[in-house]
């Protein structure tokens, strides 16, 4: 395995084939991943650069403020790379704690990002309550392009 | 919301939790690649 991010984050952060993971105070592995979520726009212009953002640790354990930073990290880093590309984080609804997700990605997003676009969709269904965000950086050249896309179907559908 | 907007947000739930499950039963990932499911390096 491969160590990345080590001088910055709390966390020493590796890859494998399919994403990131590092180990907490506890030795509790997280598991980061993005996976390709350009399906999930109508725009055939956006594509290569749209990913779902996930993590989730192996076994229960408490959630740290080392934990917290070395996510962000890497989602600072991610957007360094490429101020074009997109994220969308939808919440895990399994354990029916996905209210309490968004509220803490709610946090981050105004604690850490002022340097990023984040728009919210909230869906409520008989059976679940689900949360979803577009996160774009501010200097996003087709942030507009991108935000039409994820919200505007019906201006998609009548092209 | 437009419908398929809330079939979009559904799709995008029930693959967060496929690859949440998956990780929580110590699966490897590589297993869920390309079943719907492409995973991207980004560092």
């Amino acid at each position: 395995m491969e160590k990345v991010l080590d001088s910055l984050c709390p966390y020493k952060v590796y890859r494998d084939e399919c994403g990131l993971f590092f180990y907490n105070k506890e030795d509790i592995k997280y598991v980061v991943s993005f996976t390709d979520n350009s399906r999930s726009f109508f725009d055939d212009t956006l594509h290569s650069k749209i990913f779902d953002f996930g993590f989730e640790p192996e076994q229960k354990t408490k959630f740290d403020k080392r934990v917290r930073d070395t996510l962000i990290t890497i989602l600072i880093d991610f957007f360094s790379k490429d101020e074009e590309r997109v994220i969308t984080f939808t919440t895990d609804g399994s354990d029916r704690k996905q209210l309490a997700r968004k509220r803490l990605f709610n946090f981050w997003s105004q604690k850490y990002g002022s340097n990023f676009l984040k728009y919210d969709i909230e869906l409520k269904t008989e059976d679940d309550n689900y949360y979803s965000s577009l996160i774009l950086h501010e200097n996003n050249k087709s942030k507009e392009v991108y935000y039409n896309s994820f919200f505007n179907i019906e201006k998609d559908l009548s092209k | 919301m437009h419908p398929i907007i809330a079939k979009k947000i559904v799709a995008m739930a029930e693959t967060k939790k496929a690859i949440n499950n998956h990780i929580r039963e110590g699966k490897d990932l590589k297993e869920l690649d390309g079943k719907g499911v492409r995973f991207f390096m980004p560092l």
